[in-house]
């Protein structure tokens, strides 16, 4: 906003004072209140600094240290990433949250539901009531929580397998544990046979298909399409560049692939403008995808891009775009089904002959009970965060919706669920980094080595186990830095892919 | 009238400052000074020593102590805090740094932060004190019909040595000096055995034995004596016969696996499935087999392994065994005990790796397992849970070491023994803060509580035992005190817990090793993936050669740093002491110099090969 | 070049001084007060906080003086341990040593300064330092010739010795090195410090020169003089009934095992050791081998008095297991 000496009401000058000491005056005026106001945010910025931000700084620096506190402080620069990447259990670390990633997208709706639900109640004073249990859960602490679901999960006793045995669910996962691997070994000829080679396992067939749902939404296609599929291309292949060859192994090498990665991405980045985003993204999960036949990737980039430029030349986006994507979700969903039914309940677990399967004390029924965990899944904070959008939509909203015709249930799809998708961005952030960071559940349900197999280890968990008992700091640092790198990437996506359209 | 709730809440407020100001003015009014004029001295403890009795023995040896004259008269006074173990390490790093930690406080062996060198910041080092003899056990203060040797023994030897460990429990050996006074002791690992399940067992196996022909379980339970191929684990003897009649705990570890079968039996013969003959869980101590017994049957590598000749096998030891073939994944020792630790296994609770050890104790408390292991620090939870049961729940409890194979049974060429107790450390490591502003008093209160008369009694009443030597313990410790009877406990390669190597060996010996147990894999998988983990070539064996020379490589610096220390305090600060520790200290500096031992190790097997540099 | 030095070393003090917490000019009373602040926080491992107390002190007393001495070693002392290791710290405190050599005179405090100097160019102190091993030893050969405590003396030859033992790839290196220390044990046999010395051999002859026989030889005078370090008795007892075993010396195998049950109750060994004398007893029957009762804590229980009163139930519960 901008005022004019004539708009601005002196408070200093006399009818005696000149144009210019007006403004001076207005100027001391202002900055004056801005300087209150900036020293008054002030003790919040230096706690914010000294107490948030130079700690996780200090992570970035020591995670290029050997650091065992406090005789031992020698810089060893990517050192802990090169052993980081070269650890099997960091991987599976990795695998493990992207599954419980995953499941914590599907355990996000019932607390959207129930916050609906508790927004359309009409009695305010049931409303309330409802509030308040939502509300009094959280005065529980936190291990008091976990010890009771641990409880659930107990063999003999517990909740969870009483309930199961008096259901008669028992009997259903028992005969599950016989008809599922029965179906997986149907399977497996054309896992064998065709899925593994064509496209590098079942994990390259849900990649094909991302591939081409990112492809499908490709609308230019224009003059910088060659140089944008070449930078991809070119991307794809680094991976297998820098871990195939002895280039990873030697700070000059890493450095020099590093700065080629960087370089293409900002090739691409310049070519695509801000839709590159998600390339990198793909890129990394097909990397994980192919670990050990990275030379998988760039093939499979190629051969989406090439259908893009096949189906995209032959008619225009309107048409090619839809076929594009459907031909991408099949090839999701065929992956994911084949996953179902052909990778995970493979072999009998043997764990229900008796009614009393060991949840937390069996391999394969670890992540089963890390998915369970907090059923209903019906948080308090995110339901109260979901009442809070839901309060905002106005009713004109509901009674013009309702003057059109839309049911009840068109509704949630309708206005509620687009109106609070700003919530629900801000709980798929703290979900995802709470999912990746955490590892208090899992140390106190599994212990330090994530239970049997180390089937529980999740990356936070084996950062803890890292520094507090292997006492290698720096090593836990740099683990965190991927982690933070990981959050970072996902909350950009989320950032640019969620948005409230009003 | 409507009761307004600001006036509720108003009217609380109030409350809570006047309890504040009356605590204030209590606190005020006993600080005051004694007659002679001397500011009150307050000497404040503090512990995590929660478990039931410990807090009321230990406030019982205080006031003895607040009694005494000297005491009244230089108006000291000692208080206990109790913190939650959880909070403990928190609450200590807090104030030490603060300086307004407890006078004296528990030390914690797991403490991250405050270790190393750090221990001589914070804590006074007792090395002048122990080594002369402490007044509170002169001849008056000692009972009368103590034996005179006794007497003169307590009375006149230096204080460390009066205690049963030799006061072991306070040295830290990088510092090389005692920070710390234990003053009680719950000694090792025991079996408890329910008594009444124990008889009922023995009910099941008589009638087996009676039945023609024998049961299938119990036939494959007995072998011929000396038939060394059987898979059986005792020969059915005069001797066994003559046991079951009795109402004795197994003698050895062939009765007790058979006393076990006959658990499993009388759970199915009672449609009980919630009986299990051992209370196994996640928590080490509770599953005997896997970690007490696995290690025994590789005792014998001991010597040839050990190549820095400390007597304690580490993972670079292991594995460097292992490429020099003195043991594979193949070797019988490590099949027996494989072999073994799978029997165990199935006289535990399905899932026993996802129980904790509070959930094993309830379990035996409630009569439905015949026996758990633990130690003398849940002894006195698990009787007192038992004495509350109702008359017909209650059982007789029996605690004894855990028994070992008689000369004819099964893996008696592997094993006769189990550890020895006798390089155990007594506990509550009790420290003196730095910063405490009456040392001399803080010394003087652990004489005290470490002086024979009080420390008995003290420990009788806590439920637990006493470390002076020649103290008589509460009759239910007597099976907890350490016996030296025994192989040496870290003296092997232990494949069980991973063998002590980098957390990416061990991870993969230490997981797979679980999923043999619960049958989810088998030995010869376990071998491949623990094989495959150990010949890693970047994060293998030779990742194990490099960080065991780096730790030790990383002590260079602290060891020359003590002596330097030393060099001060003997030569600049004049300290008469110093000398004694000196010499210990340049025997550490000088032995196994930067690592060197380990390249040396290296080179014998790699002629000319570089060290691994990462 | 003298004046030269002490030019450099007078404005690294004044320099130090400088950045140092009291910036203010101590007088020779306060630095003497800081200075013994200054040595009681290194007593106590606080090097940090000595540095911060000490850097203004020396230049605030008179340089050669016996207080300065203390003060510029102690100041050099916190630069060189001060964790995490800074390179400029070490290359500091070396310039400090070197000052304090060329204006001290107290041969004590100049003998421990060359064992910190002989140390620095020994080992690597921080990645980059360059070694300087003939340098080292050198510092170390002044402090074996001029003795000025024999505590220092002992430390020099065992430090000289071992910089020669650790280079294992040169077999007269190594034997060298020994050599030095059993030279020194000759010209001074009533040395306190002797049994670490004699233990030092022991280690290098078994580790390093794989001779058993003379790592025996010289574990039996450490033995006789007391083990350097006397609670870890039982470990090197054990190490010898290892070595003895290793060059069939029966006689000797007997004697550390019934040690090791008569004088060691701590010893987790006892139980090998008498399983070890009743094989040596059924092999050597004539040899008349006794085996000592092996002595523990419990014999003293219920206020028993000695070891052969000792009550049975323990030692019954032993044999029965």
């Amino acid at each position: 906003m901008t005022s004019t000496p004539e708009s601005t009401p002196s408070l200093s000058g006399g009818p005696s004072s000149s144009p210019m000491s007006h403004w001076y005056d207005t100027i001391t005026r202002r900055l004056s209140l801005w300087m209150v106001l900036y020293l008054l945010v002030l003790p919040t910025i230096i706690s914010l600094g000294v107490f948030s931000y130079y700690p996780k700084f200090d992570v970035v620096r020591m995670s290029m240290f050997r650091w065992n506190p406090p005789a031992v402080q020698e810089f060893t620069f990517l050192q802990n990433f090169v052993i980081a990447f070269s650890d099997p259990l960091f991987w599976s670390s990795f695998q493990l949250v992207f599954i419980l990633f995953v499941a914590n997208l599907f355990k996000l709706w019932p607390g959207i539901f129930a916050a609906i639900a508790l927004h359309r109640l009409t009695s305010n004073r049931w409303r309330y009531f409802y509030q308040v249990m939502f509300v009094v859960p959280m005065i529980i602490p936190a291990m008091v929580w976990l010890l009771i679901w641990k409880s659930f999960y107990e063999p003999d006793t517990g909740l969870l397998n009483s309930f199961l045995n008096a259901t008669g669910l028992m009997s259903l996962l028992r005969g599950m544990d016989s008809v599922m691997p029965a179906i997986a070994q149907s399977l497996d000829p054309v896992l064998v046979y065709f899925v593994n080679p064509v496209f590098g396992g079942m994990g390259g067939l849900v990649f094909l298909g991302f591939l081409l749902v990112a492809a499908s939404f490709w609308r230019d296609h224009g003059s910088n399409r060659l140089p944008a599929f070449g930078f991809i291309t070119a991307l794809a292949t680094m991976p297998a560049i820098t871990f195939m060859t002895p280039l990873a192994g030697s700070f000059p090498g890493g450095l020099t692939a590093a700065g080629i990665v960087v370089a293409l991405a900002v090739g691409l980045a310049w070519q695509l403008g801000d839709r590159w985003i998600s390339w990198p993204f793909l890129l990394i999960a097909g990397t994980a995808v192919f670990w050990g036949e990275l030379w998988r990737l760039p093939v499979v980039v190629a051969i989406a891009l090439g259908a893009y430029w096949i189906i995209h030349g032959r008619s225009e986006w309107v048409l090619s775009s839809p076929r594009l994507r459907n031909v991408g979700l099949g090839s999701i969903v065929v992956g994911c089904l084949l996953v179902a039914f052909g990778a995970i309940w493979t072999e009998p677990t043997n764990q229900f002959n008796y009614g009393t399967p060991a949840w937390l004390g069996s391999k394969d029924l670890i992540i089963p009970a890390l998915i369970l965990w907090g059923f209903p899944w019906v948080g308090t904070v995110g339901v109260l965060i979901y009442l809070s959008g839901l309060q905002n939509i106005s009713n004109d909203v509901y009674e013009a919706a309702e003057l059109d015709g839309v049911s009840p249930l068109g509704m949630i799809w309708h206005i509620e669920l687009p109106l609070i998708l700003t919530q629900v961005r801000i709980n798929l952030i703290f979900m995802t980094i709470n999912t990746l960071t955490a590892y208090e559940i899992y140390y106190i349900l599994l212990g330090p080595s994530g239970g049997p197999g180390n089937r529980g280890m999740v990356p936070g968990l084996y950062m803890f186990s890292s520094a507090f008992s292997e006492g290698k700091f720096g090593y836990a640092c740099a683990l965190g830095m991927v982690l933070f790198v990981v959050i970072l990437t996902l909350t950009i996506v989320y950032q640019r892919y969620i948005k409230v359209d009003k | 009238m409507k009761l307004s709730t600001n006036l509720l809440a108003l009217g609380v407020l109030a409350l809570m400052y006047l309890a504040s100001i009356w605590h204030f003015g209590a606190l005020f009014v006993t600080h005051q000074p004694n007659e002679e004029g001397e500011a009150r001295k307050t000497i404040r403890i503090a512990h995590w020593q929660l478990e039931p009795g410990y807090r009321e023995g230990l406030q019982w040896a205080i006031d003895k102590y607040n009694e005494l004259p000297h005491v009244k008269k230089a108006n000291v006074f000692v208080e206990q805090q109790g913190i939650p173990q959880r909070v403990y390490l928190q609450f200590l790093n807090v104030h030490l740094i603060a300086g307004t930690a407890p006078d004296i406080a528990v030390r914690d062996n797991n403490w991250q932060l405050i270790k190393g060198s750090a221990i001589a910041r914070f804590f006074t080092p007792l090395s002048g004190e122990i080594s002369l003899p402490n007044k509170y056990n002169a001849r008056e203060f000692l009972p009368e019909d103590m034996a005179p040797e006794l007497a003169d023994f307590l009375a006149d030897s230096p204080w460390m040595e009066t205690f049963i460990d030799g006061m072991k429990g306070g040295y830290d050996g990088e510092l090389n000096d005692f920070y710390a006074v234990p003053v009680s002791t719950w000694g090792g690992q025991r079996f408890f055995f329910n008594m009444t399940l124990v008889s009922e067992a023995k009910d099941v196996l008589r009638r087996a034995f009676a039945e023609e022909p024998r049961p299938e379980w119990l036939t494959a339970m007995l072998r011929e004596p000396g038939d060394e191929d059987s898979k059986g684990f005792l020969p059915d003897t005069p001797g066994l016969r003559a046991w079951l009649e009795t109402g004795e705990v197994p003698q050895s570890l062939g009765q007790f696996l058979l006393l076990c079968e006959a658990v499993l039996e009388l759970a199915e013969e009672n449609g009980n499935d919630a009986l299990v003959p051992v209370s196994g869980s996640s928590y080490s101590a509770n599953t005997p087999g896997l970690y007490t017994y696995a290690a025994l049957f590789l005792n014998d590598w001991a010597d040839r392994v050990d190549l820095d000749r400390n007597l304690r096998v580490d993972g670079l030891e292991s594995l460097a065994a292992f490429h020099d073939g003195v043991w594979t994944m193949d070797s019988t020792e490590v099949r027996e005990a494989y072999e073994l630790m799978g029997q165990f296994t199935r006289y535990y609770p399905p899932g026993f790796l996802g129980l904790d050890r509070e959930q094993a104790q309830r379990r035996f408390v409630t009569g439905n397992a015949m026996m758990v292991s633990t130690g003398g620090w849940d002894a006195s939870s698990i009787f007192r849970s038992v004495a509350k049961r109702s008359e017909e729940g209650r059982f007789e409890i029996e605690v004894v070491r855990p028994p070992v194979p008689a000369e004819d049974e099964r893996w008696a060429n592997y094993f006769r023994f189990t550890g020895s107790e006798a390089e155990f450390n007594a506990g509550v490591p009790m420290t003196i803060n730095k910063a405490s502003p009456h040392p001399e008093w803080c010394i003087d209160f652990l004489r005290f509580v470490t002086s024979f008369t009080i420390n008995e009694e003290m420990n009788q009443r806590t439920g637990w035992a006493s470390v002076v030597v020649g103290a008589d313990p509460s009759p239910e410790m007597v099976p907890f005190l350490p016996q030296a009877e025994g192989y040496p406990p870290a003296d092997s390669v232990n494949v069980v817990r991973g063998a002590n190597t980098i957390p990416q060996i061990r991870n993969v010996i230490e997981g797979s090793t679980k999923l043999v147990l619960t049958g989810e894999i088998d030995f010869d998988t376990f071998a491949e993936r623990s094989e495959t983990a150990i010949n890693d070539p970047v994060l293998g064996t030779r990742r194990q050669w490099y960080e065991t020379w780096r730790k030790r490589a990383d002590r260079t610096l602290p060891l020359d740093q003590s002596l330097n220390v030393e060099a001060v305090r003997q030569y600049l600060l004049d300290d008469k002491t110093a000398e004694t520790r000196r010499t210990f200290r340049l025997f550490d500096v000088i032995n196994n110099d930067e690592g060197y031992y380990f390249r040396k190790f290296w080179e014998d097997r790699h002629p000319g090969e570089p060290f691994p540099d990462r | 070049m003298e004046s030269l030095r002490n030019l450099i070393g007078a404005a690294l003090l004044a320099s130090l001084a400088g950045c140092g917490s009291a910036t203010m000019e101590l007088s020779e009373e306060q630095a003497k007060k800081q200075l013994d602040q200054g040595l009681e926080a290194i007593a106590i491992f606080d090097y940090g906080k000595a540095l911060t107390l000490l850097q203004p002190v020396p230049a605030a007393l008179p340089v050669g003086s016996r207080e300065w001495q203390k003060a510029t070693f102690a100041l050099a002392s916190s630069l060189r341990y001060y964790q995490p290791v800074r390179g400029e710290y070490v290359l500091q405190s070396v310039e400090l040593y070197e000052l304090l050599l060329a204006e001290g005179d107290d041969p004590v405090i100049r003998g421990m300064t060359q064992i910190e100097l002989g140390r620095i160019f020994e080992i690597s102190d921080f990645p980059g330092d360059e070694v300087d091993l003939e340098k080292g030893r050198d510092y170390y050969r002044a402090v074996i010739e001029e003795r000025p405590a024999p505590g220092l003396a002992n430390e020099a030859v065992l430090r000289l010795g071992n910089s020669l033992v650790k280079e294992f790839t040169r077999p007269e290196e190594v034997e060298a090195g020994i050599a030095l220390v059993r030279g020194y044990l000759e010209e001074y046999p009533d040395n306190a410090q002797n049994a670490v010395m004699w233990q030092f051999i022991a280690m290098a002859e078994d580790m390093v020169r794989n001779d058993p026989a003379a790592a025996l030889d010289a574990y039996d005078e450490a033995k006789a003089l007391g083990f350097a370090v006397p609670s870890k008795a039982d470990n090197y007892l054990w190490i010898m009934v290892r070595l003895a075993k290793q060059t069939g010396d029966d006689r000797r195998l007997v004697r550390y095992c019934q040690a090791t049950l008569r004088d060691t109750p701590r010893s987790a060994h006892g139980t090998l050791a008498r399983l070890e004398l009743e094989r040596l007893q059924k092999k050597h029957p004539d040899w008349d081998i006794e085996i000592p009762r092996r002595a523990t804590f419990l014999d003293f229980m219920n206020r028993g008095g000695s070891a052969d009163a000792a009550p049975t139930e323990a030692s019954g519960q032993e044999e029965g297991a």
